[in-house]
């Protein structure tokens, strides 16, 4: 036998042993039909909040800016390949075909009453304390990681000159090839180097790449070096002196005037988004702070936080931004420094993503955080 | 009576399923292609006007005024969830099945899949196909255009399509999730950035997305560039004539970057051994790589790095389909059997 025809068996046999793995996998046929309504009710609320996000977010993509003239192009999402010969997931059945279209179409065709319809429901708020994600099954897969700033904005700098772009693509590189490992998700990055992004293209990005959940990495800059906190973020409307001071950082680079904001901020009515993107800043508020005491018995837990952030504003899906720690606290700048301390943080996050993906996990009603004051006089 | 042993009266089929255009090869030497666009009338007077329940292809994209239109593996995967996108894509499925006069046969087929919705929705692809061919293989596309060319071992194929870039790592096995990546931004993403430069510099001017791809097809380039592209466009009913030579070179130069860093990365990770060998045998495959001056552009940006050598396959738009027919000729019938 030829080099060339013994080489193509032993291909064909790999092929065939994919293919046979994928037969062995499939689920039973007939899910018993109590299983199939309640997935389907619960696949129909999806859709119909689904459509009330869309709505919103066709409002919202009306209103965002073209991007200036010279803006470079959007690095596109990357996403790593991963072939597998497990059954990747439980298949959701859907009993009728044609509700997935019908329910957005009813949410596009009367805007004003399907939304206002859509927040009033009591039907939503029984389970608003269950993660989205255990409504649906297992069915969020798309995770989009947002390392913060990039290019020409290198976010905030310590005092050793340390920057906020570089950490954060770092720790979302980690973050992406631990995440990458489970077979569930699909993980993209809205940029895996070192790039200018405006705020508008990470949310265009994360709703044309269709992602199931948004999470936007960075550190903080106090104004008293001696402090360290860690906090979360989700897309809220309260705004405090401190957070005011954090959206002035995170929000610029946008090119929306006060007045579309305002705008926009009246039109968002979302609670479900809100009250989901607010357990996932949980998760990832509690694994963060738990790894970070570990270093540095003395940081502060100032909990999850709602702010007017505009990188979660235009998004469709729950979305938090992570203030990881405090890049102007030096010893916390020199431990960043280490790519151990940057893989433990990362694993932090990995773990936050899980426990928020996971259908036990609940949260602890008293997160709530430290109250603090800030002088905010940062910029 | 035919024998059911017998493999006489057995069609082969391959099929690329692309985001944008599948194809189908059989083993009685037909080939075709459809827009990968199913279509169901919107309501009755639709179907009535129509004549039919379901419109496939370049037809549906022309009377999309009248039809709910899918377009299931834009993106690259199948949502989860998006029942009409799975029945769109058996309808295709099926299709092309009838396009490559399979209907009534004994068939073998193998589907190329765009590798990213090989790891996602292997099942369901299966699934949404299960109704029309029992005997079918799935794989990924790169891959079936590597074994098509019989380029088994020490190449990197790069199947640059519409939805998706393909890497595909080969070197004598089937490729697993370390010889493969994917990359969402290829010719739609071109689409898009000339449809938005185009309606930037030229408001006045009425482009579509349609015209923007077609654009791209006839003067795409990366590099630079011997004649100026001068085309005419519409504006308000008259034909005004353009210089879009820079609209056109830096709408194509989008899909570049990312491309070379995935090489470096993909052959990097590779033993380093083999690693000159694959360095000198990376393949173009698919639509967009008939960007005029691609292979060239590539290799020379890669020379700074470490010297490789791009190439363009001949029949970039077939070679999947192609592939995939090779292969489902060359799997032995026992395979079937055990299915
Ligand atoms: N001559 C050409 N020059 C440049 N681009 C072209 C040319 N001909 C076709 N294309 C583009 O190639 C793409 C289609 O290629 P192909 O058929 O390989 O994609 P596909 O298989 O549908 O997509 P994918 O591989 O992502 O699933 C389209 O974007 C099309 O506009
Ligand atoms: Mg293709
Ligand atoms: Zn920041």
């Amino acid at each position: 036998m030829t080099q060339d025809s013994t080489l193509k068996q032993q291909i064909l046999r790999g092929v065939a042993a994919q293919n046979f793995a994928l037969e062995r996998n499939q689920p039973p046929p007939d899910p018993s039909t109590q299983t199939a309504r309640t997935r389907t009710a619960a696949q129909r609320r999806a859709q119909i909040f689904f459509g009330g996000v869309l709505l919103i977010a066709l409002l919202l993509s009306s209103l965002l800016e073209r991007p200036a003239r010279n803006e470079p192009p959007i690095s596109p999402p990357v996403a790593q390949q991963q072939t597998t010969t497990e059954l990747p997931f439980p298949r959701l059945t859907l009993a009728a075909p044609e509700f997935a279209p019908e329910a957005l179409r009813r949410a596009v065709d009367r805007p004003q009453k399907s939304t206002d319809a859509l927040l009033r429901g009591g039907d939503f708020l029984q389970f608003s304390q269950f993660p989205l994600a255990t409504l649906l099954g297992l069915s969020v897969r798309t995770i989009l990681i947002d390392p913060g700033h990039g290019g020409r904005d290198p976010g905030a700098i310590g005092l050793n000159g340390t920057q906020e772009k570089d950490l954060v693509l770092d720790i979302a590189l980690r973050l992406y090839a631990r995440l990458q490992q489970h077979p569930h998700y699909r993980v993209l990055l809205t940029r895996d180097h070192d790039r200018s992004l405006s705020l508008r293209q990470r949310v265009e990005m994360a709703n044309q790449m269709q992602a199931d959940l948004f999470l936007s990495l960075h550190f903080n800059v106090l104004p008293q070096r001696s402090i360290n906190l860690v906090e979360t973020y989700y897309f809220g409307t309260e705004v405090t002196k401190h957070t005011a001071a954090i959206v002035a950082k995170e929000n610029r680079g946008s090119q929306i005037t006060m007045n579309e904001f305002n705008t926009l901020m009246a039109q968002v009515g979302d609670r479900l988004k809100i009250q989901e993107s607010r357990l996932f800043a949980t998760a990832i508020q509690r694994a963060l702070f738990a790894e970070l005491r570990q270093h540095d018995p003395h940081i502060i837990d100032a909990g999850i936080k709602s702010a007017p952030f505009l990188v979660l504003l235009g998004l469709r899906v729950p979305g938090v931004l992570a203030e990881i720690s405090c890049l102007s606290h030096p010893p916390e700048e020199e431990r960043l420094n280490s790519g151990q301390y940057r893989e433990r943080i990362a694993a932090a996050l990995e773990q936050g993503v899980l426990d928020y993906l996971d259908p036990s996990w609940h949260p602890d009603p008293t997160v709530l955080g430290d109250v603090l004051d800030v002088r905010s006089d940062l910029n | 009576m035919s024998d059911p042993t017998s493999t006489d009266d057995l069609l082969y089929m391959g099929i690329d399923l692309g985001t944008f255009r599948s194809v189908v090869a059989t083993s009685s030497g037909q080939e075709a292609a459809v827009l990968s666009y199913v279509g169901w009338p919107k309501d009755f007077v639709a179907r009535r006007a129509l004549g039919k329940d379901i419109v496939y292809g370049a037809e549906a994209l022309d009377q999309r005024q009248a039809l709910n239109l899918h377009r299931p593996l834009q993106g690259g995967v199948l949502r989860e969830g998006t029942a009409l996108d799975e029945q769109a894509v058996a309808a295709l499925i099926g299709h092309l099945i009838e396009v490559g006069g399979g209907q009534g046969r004994r068939l073998r087929v193998a589907v190329g899949v765009p590798a990213e919705c090989l790891r996602i929705n292997k099942l369901a692809m299966k699934q949404a196909v299960g109704a029309y061919a029992e005997k079918m293989i799935v794989v990924s596309e790169p891959f079936a255009v590597a074994y098509g060319l019989g380029t088994l071992n020490n190449a990197v194929i790069i199947d640059i399509g519409a939805g998706t870039v393909d890497f595909c790592i080969m070197h004598g096995t089937v490729p697993d999730e370390r010889d493969q990546r994917s990359l969402l931004s290829a010719g739609d993403a071109i689409d898009q950035q000339l449809y938005e430069r185009l309606r930037e510099r030229i408001p006045e001017a009425t482009v579509t997305m349609n015209m923007a791809r077609q654009l791209k097809e006839t003067y795409g380039f990366v590099g630079t560039s011997e004649k100026l592209v001068k085309v005419k466009l519409p504006v308000s009913g008259k034909m005004v004539a353009y210089n879009i030579t820079d609209e056109i070179s830096h709408a194509c130069a989008y899909i570049v970057p990312p491309i070379i860093e995935t090489t470096m990365r993909l052959i990097g990770a590779a033993d380093p051994e083999y690693q000159p060998r694959l360095r000198n045998n990376i393949l173009l495959s698919g639509g967009c790589s008939q960007l005029r001056g691609l292979a060239d552009y590539l290799t020379r940006q890669m020379e700074p790095f470490e010297p490789c050598r791009f190439r363009c396959i001949p029949d970039p738009l077939n070679a999947g389909a192609r592939g995939a027919l090779a292969l489902v000729k060359d799997m032995p019938e026992e395979f079937f059997n055990q299915l």
